[in-house]
C-alpha cells in the first residue's frame, strides 16, 4: 500500500518547522502540498533537497507494485491485487475465467459458438465466458475468431509472456529470467501436473505473499492455473472454488460446462463485492408487470440481494405490483434493522417522499416477514396505510399474494 | 532473444549466451522462510470419541508449523422428510425415508453424521416419546460421531435440546445455542459433557461474547464449536467467509475465546437457494442435478478455504467430491 500525504508530511521540515520549512525548492508553496502531490506520485521524490533517507527508502518501498495489471484485451485485465484477505480492503479484478480449447479442433467453430452464446445474469450483472485458452497449430487464427467474439485469447501468441514452472522455485528462476531479458507483461503459471490441491494452494499463496508483503518482483504478475481433464466436473467445480478463494489470477476450465461456470460467477461475484460497499440498488419505488392503481404494495431495503430475490418473485406473476425499496445503506433487512437503518419514521418518510399515496389506490403496504415485530411500530408512524406483515423467505411471496 | 542468444542454465547461475561472449549474472533465489505468517497459537483441541475436531497451526491447505489442518466433512439427514426437503437430494439418495437415507448416510464417507429435528412448536410435545425411542433403538446404532441439531426455532429449541443432551446414547455435538437460548442450554449441555455449537450472526465479536457468556454458564471452552451463521453461495455467503477468515486470524493471533474449531451448516444455506433446488431455471445455467452438488460444493470449498473446520453438507455427492479433494484422491 503506498503511503499517504500524511505519512510522508511527518518526515518533511514543515512538521518539524525545521531549517528549510517551506522552503519552495521543489516548486510547491508548502511542505504538505509538497506530501500530497508526492503521494499521488504527481512530483518525483528528488525534487526535493531536505528528504530524510529513511523516508526516501520507505517510499521506493511503498512504490514498488505489489501486483502488475496485465491486459488480456481491450476490456479485460488481470492481475493488480493488493491484499492477502478481502476483508483487508478488497479483491480488485475479478478471477478470468477462461475454458480451454485446441485450435486444431474439428469442431472449433461450433464450440467457440456455444461458448460465445453463454451468458447468465446475477443480481444485475451479466456473466460470460471471460478467455479462451488456446492450443494447437492453429493459434493466428483461433485468435482472429475467439477475439471477433470479444472474447480474450490467451495462448503462446498473446502479447504478453507466459512463464511457466511446476513449482514456487521453478517459477522465481523463469520469471528472473525473462525480467533479465526485459520482459514486461507476463503472466506466471503454475502448472497442475500431478499435483494434489493442496500443494497447488500452497504454492498459490506463497507466490501471492511475495508479491503483496514482499514485493518480491519475480512474483508480482497474475498467476494462471489450468485444471487437468482428467477430473469428473463436481470435482473441476470443487477445485476451482478453491483455487478462487485461494490465489488463482486466471482458472482454464478444461472444457465447456454450464453448470460449473454459473456456480463459479456466483462464487466469484461474492468473493470480489467489495465488502466496505454491499452491491445495493437505488431506493425508489419499483414496478413489475405494467401495474394498475390496485395493484398490491410491498416494501423492502436496498440490498441488492434483497432487492433481486424479491423482484423475480413479482416478475413471475400473472399480475402488476409495486415494491417500494428503502435507502438502508445496501444492508439487508435484519441488519439494516439492528443498525437503525431501517426505522419506522424512515420508512414512513421514504413512503411519503416517494409519493406512493398518489400513484397507486390501495392502501395496504407488505413488510418483509423479518420485521414482523416492527409492524405495530410502523402502523403508529403510517396511520394512513394498513401493514401487513409478508413472508420471512421471498419464494413464499407469489403464494401469499396469490392467497390474497 | 532467439536473435541474440539463449539461455544456459548451470544450477543457479544463469547464463546468457550472447552470439558475442557470455552476460552472466547470478540468480539469488528468495528465502521461503520469509513468508511464513505468524502463528502465534494454534486452534483449541477437541474430540468427540476418537474424532480429532480442530488442533491445526497451520491454514486451510498449508503446511504450516510442521502442521496442516484437516477440515471434516458432515453429512446431515433431517428427522423426518417434510415438504421443505429439496426433491432433488431424494433423486440423489434414491430414497424418499429418513430412515433409509440414515442408513446410507452411515456408510459414507462422511467423518460425521448429522441429524436434523426439524419440529414445529405444534407437534413438538407429542414427537418427545417417538424422539426417545429414535435416540435408543437408531441413534445408539451409529458408530460415527453424531451431531444433534435443533429446529432453529428458539421455543422448539429449548425444549428439544436438554432432552437430546440428556438422552443421547454417547457424547455428541448439541446444536445449537444463541444469545436468545444460551442461559437455559448451556447448563444441560455442560452437565452430560457434550459439545456444543454456539451460533452468532455473522459477527465477530458477538461470537466472542457468546463464548464468553456460555463459558460463565459452565460449558469448558473445548466443547465449544464456533457457528458464525454464515450465508450460502450467491445469498451473503461473503460475509461469513470473511468473519470465519477473522475469526482464524484473531485464533492465530492468540486470542483464547475466538480459538474454538468453526462449524459451517452449509448444505442448509446452500439448499434455501432457488439456483441448488429449482429446474426452472434457463439452460444456460447448467445440468439441475450437476448445478444442486455444485453449489453446495463451491460454498463448502469457500468456507474450508476461510478456515472452517467442519462443513456440514446435505448431498452426498458434494461429499464424496469434497472428501476426495481434501485427501488429495482428485489429484
Amino acid at each position: 500500500m503506498s503511503l499517504t500525504g500524511m505519512q510522508i508530511f511527518k518526515y518533511l521540515p514543515g512538521a518539524k518547522k525545521a531549517e528549510g520549512t517551506n522552503c519552495k525548492q521543489c516548486g510547491c508553496p508548502t511542505c504538505m502540498a509538497f506530501a500530497l502531490k508526492l503521494a499521488k506520485q504527481q512530483v518525483a521524490i528528488e525534487k526535493c533537497p531536505h528528504i530524510p533517507s529513511e523516508l526516501k527508502e520507505m517510499f521506493c518501498e511503498a512504490s514498488k507494485i505489489q501486483q502488475h495489471e496485465i491486459k488480456l484485451s481491450h476490456t479485460l485485465v488481470t492481475g493488480g491485487e493488493n491484499v492477502m484477505y478481502r476483508h483487508d480492503k478488497t479483491f480488485v479484478n475479478r478471477t478470468v475465467i477462461a475454458v480451454w480449447l485446441d485450435s486444431d479442433d474439428k469442431d472449433f467453430d461450433k464450440k467457440l459458438e456455444q461458448i460465445s452464446n453463454y451468458e447468465i445474469e446475477r443480481i444485475g450483472e451479466k456473466f460470460k465466458v471471460d478467455a479462451i485458452y488456446l492450443t494447437g497449430k492453429n493459434l493466428e487464427t483461433a485468435t482472429k475468431k475467439v477475439e471477433a467474439k470479444s472474447i480474450a485469447a490467451i495462448s503462446e501468441i498473446a502479447p504478453y509472456s507466459i512463464v511457466k514452472g511446476k513449482d514456487f522455485e521453478t517459477i522465481e528462476k523463469s520469471s528472473q529470467q525473462a525480467l533479465a531479458q526485459n520482459k514486461k507483461d507476463i503472466i506466471l503459471e503454475l502448472e497442475y501436473g500431478n499435483k494434489r490441491l493442496q500443494d497447488i494452494v500452497e504454492e498459490l499463496t506463497l507466490i501471492r505473499r511475495a508479491a503483496i508483503i514482499k514485493r518480491y518482483e519475480p512474483f508480482t504478475y497474475p498467476v494462471m492455473v489450468k485444471i487437468p481433464r482428467d477430473m469428473d466436473t463436481l470435482q473441476i467445480a470443487a477445485s476451482a472454488s478453491v483455487l478462487l478463494c485461494r490465489y488463482a489470477s486466471i482458472i482454464v476450465l478444461p472444457f465447456f460446462n454450464e453448470a460449473i461456470l454459473s456456480t463459479l460467477f456466483t462464487l466469484r461475484q461474492n468473493i470480489y463485492t467489495n465488502p466496505q460497499k454491499p452491491l445495493q440498488v437505488e431506493a425508489k419505488v419499483y414496478e413489475f408487470n405494467e401495474p394498475d392503481k390496485n395493484a398490491p404494495v410491498l416494501l423492502t431495503t436496498n440490498f441488492a440481494l434483497t432487492y433481486f430475490a424479491v423482484a423475480a418473485e413479482l416478475e413471475s406473476l400473472p399480475f402488476g405490483s409495486y415494491l417500494v425499496v428503502t435507502p438502508s445503506d445496501g444492508m439487508s433487512v435484519l441488519t439494516a434493522w439492528s443498525a437503525d437503518k431501517f426505522t419506522a419514521e424512515l420508512v414512513a418518510r421514504s413512503v411519503k417522499n416517494f409519493e406512493l399515496a398518489q400513484k397507486v389506490n390501495t392502501r395496504k403496504i407488505i413488510i418483509p416477514g423479518l420485521l414482523a415485530h416492527m409492524r405495530d411500530e410502523l402502523q403508529e408512524a403510517m396511520p394512513e396505510w394498513e401493514i401487513i406483515t409478508g413472508t420471512i423467505e421471498a419464494c413464499q411471496i407469489p403464494e401469499f399474494l396469490k392467497n390474497g | 532473444m532467439g536473435k541474440y542468444g539463449r539461455f544456459v542454465k548451470n544450477n543457479s547461475l544463469f547464463f546468457i549466451k550472447l552470439t558475442k561472449g557470455y552476460l552472466i549474472f547470478n540468480i539469488k533465489l528468495m528465502d521461503k522462510s520469509l513468508l511464513s505468517f505468524d502463528i502465534k497459537e494454534k486452534i483449541r483441541e477437541t474430540k468427540l470419541g476418537n474424532l480429532k475436531i480442530g488442533g491445526a497451526s497451520a491454514r486451510s491447505f498449508m503446511r504450516e508449523n510442521d502442521n496442516i489442518a484437516r477440515p471434516l466433512v458432515a453429512i446431515e439427514i433431517p428427522y423426518t422428510i417434510d415438504n421443505t426437503y429439496p426433491e432433488v437430494l431424494q433423486t440423489v439418495w434414491g430414497c424418499d425415508k429418513a430412515e433409509q437415507m440414515l442408513e446410507k448416510a452411515c456408510k459414507s464417507e462422511a467423518d460425521i453424521i448429522s441429524i436434523k429435528f426439524n419440529l414445529t412448536e405444534e407437534n413438538i410435545d407429542g414427537s418427545i416419546s417417538d424422539i426417545a425411542i429414535f435416540l435408543k433403538n437408531t441413534v445408539s446404532k451409529i458408530s460415527k460421531p453424531i451431531i444433534l441439531r435443533g429446529a432453529n426455532n428458539d421455543a422448539v429449541d429449548l425444549k428439544l435440546l436438554p432432552f437430546l443432551a440428556q438422552n443421547a446414547p454417547k457424547q455428541c455435538i448439541i446444536s445449537f445455542a444463541q444469545e436468545s437460548t444460551y442461559e437455559q442450554i448451556v447448563p444441560v449441555v455442560a452437565k452430560y459433557n457434550h459439545l456444543l455449537v454456539l451460533r452468532s450472526p455473522i459477527d465477530i465479536n458477538l461470537a466472542k461474547e457468546l463464548n464468553i457468556l456460555s463459558i460463565d454458564k459452565g460449558i469448558a471452552p473445548e466443547n465449544i464449536l464456533i457457528d458464525p451463521d454464515m450465508g450460502g453461495l450467491g445469498y451473503g455467503l461473503d460475509y461469513g467467509y470473511s468473519i470465519i477468515e477473522k475469526i482464524r486470524q484473531a485464533a492465530f493471533d492468540g486470542d483464547t475465546m475466538l480459538n474454538m474449531p468453526i462449524i459451517a451448516f452449509i448444505g442448509e444455506e446452500s439448499y434455501r437457494a432457488k439456483e441448488a433446488k429449482s429446474d426452472t431455471f434457463d439452460t444456460q445455467w447448467g445440468d439441475y442435478k450437476e448445478r444442486a452438488a455444485m453449489w453446495e460444493i463451491s460454498g463448502a470449498c469457500a468456507m474450508i478455504s476461510a478456515g472452517a473446520d467442519i462443513v456440514v453438507l446435505w448431498n452426498p455427492q458434494s461429499v464424496q467430491a469434497i472428501k476426495s479433494l481434501l485427501k488429495g484422491e482428485n489429484k
